[in-house]
């Protein structure tokens, strides 16, 4: 007897529309679909029926029953398309849950479908992606992403690396049978597969900024025109503006439309190292903590003053601007504006408009979990190129060679628990000839 | 009724004494076990019927372990050996392993004796019928002529003998060996007491007379200098000296010989299915070869002689099932051997095998106390990969009869552990033999640390003396005192004062430095593959999975003819998902916790 839960979960987003669909799925769903139907309807045909519920009168309702596997989760499935409505769907719940369901828990359908092989994991993920998109950018991906792009591009390059495991291994358990030992050709192989995954990095870095809402902090030395460069760039009085240095005491943030991009514009506190007061210190320790959490910091500094002390920042993008250019100019190579007349604004945008231009690079699909697997496969695929040309021991660079493949694998979450080395033994007596 | 179970205790029955009896003879007597052996035929005991090797790749591993639990196969074939090397050599000390030739008949003799003068150890000749089993526990065993042997455990380590029968072209003999009766009964009263047998194969190529050979042109194959060994120089025992050492030769197929099999190969017994039984791929006969690669238009063939004082020469790389005329034709279209004669042919052996997933980790029946099986019984080929199951089977009956901790050895510890891990938990469809792709702790198991990984283990167990477990300590710490001067410089660092010590002794340190910091990345690739974090818990052999709430009937089934013992070892077994394993976690941390609850109100 089989004992796999059956859940039940409201399949549609919210209880305010018209039709609210409840998704039983696993074992039972047929089952309890019969006590609720008085009988199945024929499957994967939307058939009208009435609910027996607690209250007296029927629920009408349309129902389409899709038995396993070749359902979304892979279990036997019933989605029952009733009254929207809060009351409605809880007393079609409870009815469902008291026949022995239990309620779904988040993303627990994708992750049957997971389980049952009928989504690797790059696509469950895909869908919850798609479901929470908010921009037209990151729908577009997440589309991609469900239809399997990454796991495509992933199972391709994860062959190449699978033949060069098994060919080091080869090497290794059976040296006098097997004499393709071609160093130069692994070496080779293996500048292939960095080539692709640091072109892999590219794409997935270009996609994220075409994703996500980037946030661009405006930092420089007090009264440097900060917050009038800000109110002109969201085109409305949105920052204090005063002569005073040292004005802004907090972060301000909007929101800036650029072509089919948006980004939050963040205007800091000046950083300063003497003469301010408790508050402003408090500001600028603010203003430090934006800039290192920024996509893009624009330091800008005024043409009529000298060099401001600029804090060190690791691994952010930095755009230098000169405000004040109306008064005169000392930066070469800066981008000069003036806040108060608006000349060079457009250059400005057009250049924060540019840092999501893509370059001719196509922007790829891919969440961070992504990213981060397939620069770990890189690291590994750098290890072992390394140490083949040091002549570290074969033993060595089959190590790495593995990492790499099962850093690919935990992308597409095809990764089995069982045991190591069985799944290579098998390649390798079905490609070479091994035996004495 | 009193006499019999006097007779009975703490005495250990051996059945077979090839390399895992032996083993297991061995270490159950030195672990205190009062040993019986019951062997066909004495004169045959520790017999290497198929080729003259032991050790190689991941198999040398094995022979290292074997001697670092106080086992025989090491010294055996260091006493023996007439050619040796050590292969891999271009590649890291982890995958390095020696391989000797012995002479055959000298490591038989040297079996034979070790068997005869073993304290402890008793020896009668004859054939096993039936184990005898009362109340789910071993009370001893029957032999074929009527008598009756009490033991309170039983190792069964009958190699290819269970019904064992020999193929060569269409003439079938049952055997278990050229010129032996095979063990039949035994086989259908195993399956009687509940074993899954299973049909597997294996094959040994023809023997050519030394002097019908032309090695004119063929390639040589001499020693390594120094000679390898798998005992350490600093043995408290020193070790034994040295045989004359011997060449081997490589030559290899044409095609001509494929075209001559190719045309005869309805006259094989493996493809005219008369063979059920399923064949090792890693050693397939020159018919296989030639149908699966016949794109290839050669094959290598290794001319190894069998001994100093035999003319035999075994050509290691032909096994083959093909009758005895055709082996003859197709052999002389190899150049070298034009004017081979035969001293005999090759041969196909199908024998029965028990599914070892009925076995714990001690090797012992989980459903029968006291019966334990080691050696080809259990799927595996090769000598040293029976020896070592041997050893353990052996050690753990002894352990077991004196009421002792038993002996295990984890994947991490060891190859022997890799290797009885997989077969409990996996069991085999064609012989299993060792490979060093199958240890994912490879890098830190290596055959020079043997000792280092197992002696503490083996001390305990009682399988070797206090003084030779201070030698190895002593060793360690001189290891690590010059790994430690190598340090940061690595392993190919220059030693400042390295006369100072013996050279063997610092190429081990300069291997343990070599691997430095992969030991825990190991660990954690292993940790991200199997769940991190998560606990290893006891499970019961006789949990009900089928009615375990959440897990897949396919899951179920798939422990179900497992029956691991740990969730550790549940996560082995393929194709078992994260999902059943959390399912698996949580049953038995709930019986956990039934159980101690019982035990505080209790």
């Amino acid at each position: 007897m089989n004992h796999n839960p059956t859940i039940v979960g409201i399949a549609t987003g919210t209880p305010d529309g018209g039709v609210s669909v409840v998704r039983i799925s696993g074992p039972q769903a047929g089952p309890i679909a019969v006590e609720l139907l008085g009988k199945l309807p024929k499957p994967r045909r939307l058939t009208f029926a009435r609910l027996a519920l607690k209250s007296r009168a029927p629920e009408e309702a349309l129902v389409a029953w899709m038995p396993g596997p070749a359902s979304f989760t892979g279990e036997d499935v019933v989605e029952l398309h009733v009254h929207a409505g809060l009351a409605n769907t809880r007393e079609v719940t409870e009815a469902i849950l008291a026949h022995g369901a239990v309620a779904a828990g988040p993303g627990e359908f994708s992750r049957q479908a997971f389980a049952n092989g009928k989504l690797s994991l790059d696509q469950a993920e895909g869908i919850a992606a798609l479901i929470g998109a908010q921009t037209q950018a990151a729908l577009h991906q997440a589309r991609r992403l469900v239809a399997g792009e990454l796991g495509r591009a992933v199972d391709e390059l994860r062959t190449n690396v699978w033949q060069l495991l098994c060919e080091v291994e080869a090497n290794l358990d059976f040296p006098e049978d097997v004499d393709t030992n071609d160093q130069q050709r692994w070496h080779a192989e293996l500048t292939e597969f960095e080539t692709t995954l640091k072109a892999w990095g590219r794409r997935f870095e270009q996609g994220r900024r075409a994703r996500e809402c980037a946030r661009f902090v405006l930092a420089g030395p007090p009264n440097a025109g900060k917050s009038a460069l800000f109110n002109r760039l969201i085109g409305r009085g949105r920052s204090i503006v005063s002569n005073t240095p040292g004005t802004t005491r907090d972060y301000v943030e909007a929101t800036l439309e650029l072509g089919p991009h948006r980004a939050t514009l963040v205007d800091t506190a000046g950083v300063r190292s003497h003469g301010a007061d408790a508050i402003e210190v408090e500001g600028i320790d603010r203003s430090h903590e934006q800039m290192s959490g920024a996509d893009l910091v624009i330091w800008v500094e005024s043409a009529t003053e000298a060099d401001g002390a600029q804090p060190s920042l690791k691994g952010v993008e930095v755009l230098r601007v000169e405000n004040k250019r109306d008064l005169g100019q000392t930066r070469d190579r800066w981008i000069g504006v003036s806040a108060s007349t608006g000349h060079g604004c457009d250059r400005l945008l057009a250049k924060l408009e540019g840092w999501f231009a893509s370059d001719g690079i196509d922007p790829w699909i891919g969440l961070a979990r992504h990213r981060d697997r397939a620069h770990d496969a890189l690291e590994a695929v750098v290890e072992a190129k390394q140490l083949l040309q040091d002549n570290a021991g074969l033993e060595l660079v089959a190590f790495s060679i593995d990492v790499v493949r099962r850093r690919l694998d935990e992308i597409t979450g095809r990764s089995d628990v069982g045991p190591v080395g069985t799944e290579v033994l098998h390649a390798i007596f079905g490609q070479f000839c091994i035996g004495k | 009724m009193r006499h019999l179970q006097a007779l009975m205790q703490r005495r250990v029955i051996v059945v077979g004494a090839g390399h895992a009896g032996l083993e297991a003879a061995f270490a159950a007597a030195r672990v205190g076990a009062r040993v019986h052996v019951v062997t066909g035929r004495l004169d045959t005991v520790g017999q290497t019927p198929c080729n003259p090797s032991v050790g190689g790749i991941a198999k040398g591993h094995l022979v290292a372990e074997i001697d670092a639990l106080g086992g025989m196969m090491g010294r055996a074939a260091d006493a023996c050996a007439i050619h040796g090397r050590v292969l891999n050599r271009s590649k890291g000390p982890a995958v390095r392993a020696t391989r000797v030739q012995v002479d055959k008949a000298r490591y038989g003799v040297y079996a034979q004796t070790m068997l005869r003068q073993h304290p402890g150890v008793e020896t009668t000749e004859g054939l096993v019928a039936r184990v005898r089993v009362a109340g789910h526990r071993v009370q001893g065993v029957e032999l074929v002529d009527g008598s009756f042997i009490p033991g309170e455990a039983v190792v069964v380590t009958t190699g290819t003998f269970l019904a064992g029968v020999l193929h060569t072209g269409r003439t079938q003999t049952p055997g278990g060996r050229a010129g032996e009766p095979p063990a039949t009964e035994l086989s259908q009263h195993l399956a009687g007491l509940g074993f899954t047998l299973q049909r597997l194969k294996t094959g040994t190529p023809a023997r050519i007379d030394r002097c019908s050979i032309n090695y004119d042109g063929l390639e040589a194959q001499p020693s390594d200098d120094p000679f390898p060994r798998f005992t350490a120089p600093d043995d408290i025992e020193p070790p034994p000296p040295r045989l004359p050492d011997v060449h081997c030769h490589i030559t290899w197929t044409c095609p001509q010989t494929h075209e001559f099999i190719r045309e005869n190969l309805d006259k094989s017994a493996m493809y005219s299915g008369q063979i059920n039984g399923r064949g090792p791929r890693y050693c397939p006969s020159i018919e296989d070869k030639v149908v699966r690669f016949a794109g290839r238009d050669r094959h290598q063939v290794f001319l190894e002689p069998e001994g100093l004082d035999t003319r035999s020469v075994y050509p290691n790389g032909i096994s083959t099932s093909l009758p005895a005329d055709v082996q003859e034709a197709f052999i002389r279209t190899i150049p070298g051997l034009a004017q081979a004669q035969l001293l005999r042919p090759g041969y196909a052996v199908e024998y029965d095998a028990i599914d070892a997933r009925s076995l714990d980790h001690r090797l012992c029946s989980k459903d029968i106390a006291g019966l334990y099986f080691a050696g080809q019984i259990n799927g595996t080929s090769g000598y040293e990969e029976a020896g070592a199951q041997g050893l353990v089977a052996g050690a753990n009956a002894g352990l077991a009869v004196a009421r002792k901790e038993p002996l295990t050895i984890a994947r991490d510890q060891g190859y022997t552990g890799v290797m009885i891990d997989d077969l409990v938990t996996q069991g085999c469809d064609e012989p299993y033999r060792m490979f060093t792709s199958r240890a994912e702790y490879r890098l830190v198991l290596r055959e020079d640390n043997a000792d280092a990984r197992l002696s503490e283990l083996a001390h305990a167990a009682g399988l070797i003396a206090t003084a030779r477990y201070q030698r190895v300590c002593a060793r360690r710490a001189t290891i690590d005192e010059i790994a430690g001067k190598l340090g940061r410089g690595g392993a190919r660092a220059e030693l400042p004062d390295a006369g100072q010590y013996p050279a063997w002794l610092v190429e081990r340190a300069r291997a343990q430095v070599c691997y430095a910091g992969y030991l825990e990345r190991q660990a954690r690739e292993i940790r991200r593959i199997r769940g991190e974090g998560t606990q290893d818990l006891p499970l019961a052999v006789d949990t009900n999975y089928h009615e375990l709430s959440g897990l897949s009937h396919e899951a179920a089934d798939r422990l179900a003819r497992v029956r691991p013992t740990s969730t550790a070892q549940a996560a082995r077994i393929p194709g078992m998902t994260p999902a059943s394993l959390m399912c698996l976690w949580a049953h038995a941390r709930q019986q956990q916790r039934q159980q101690r609850e019982q035990s505080s109100t209790g």
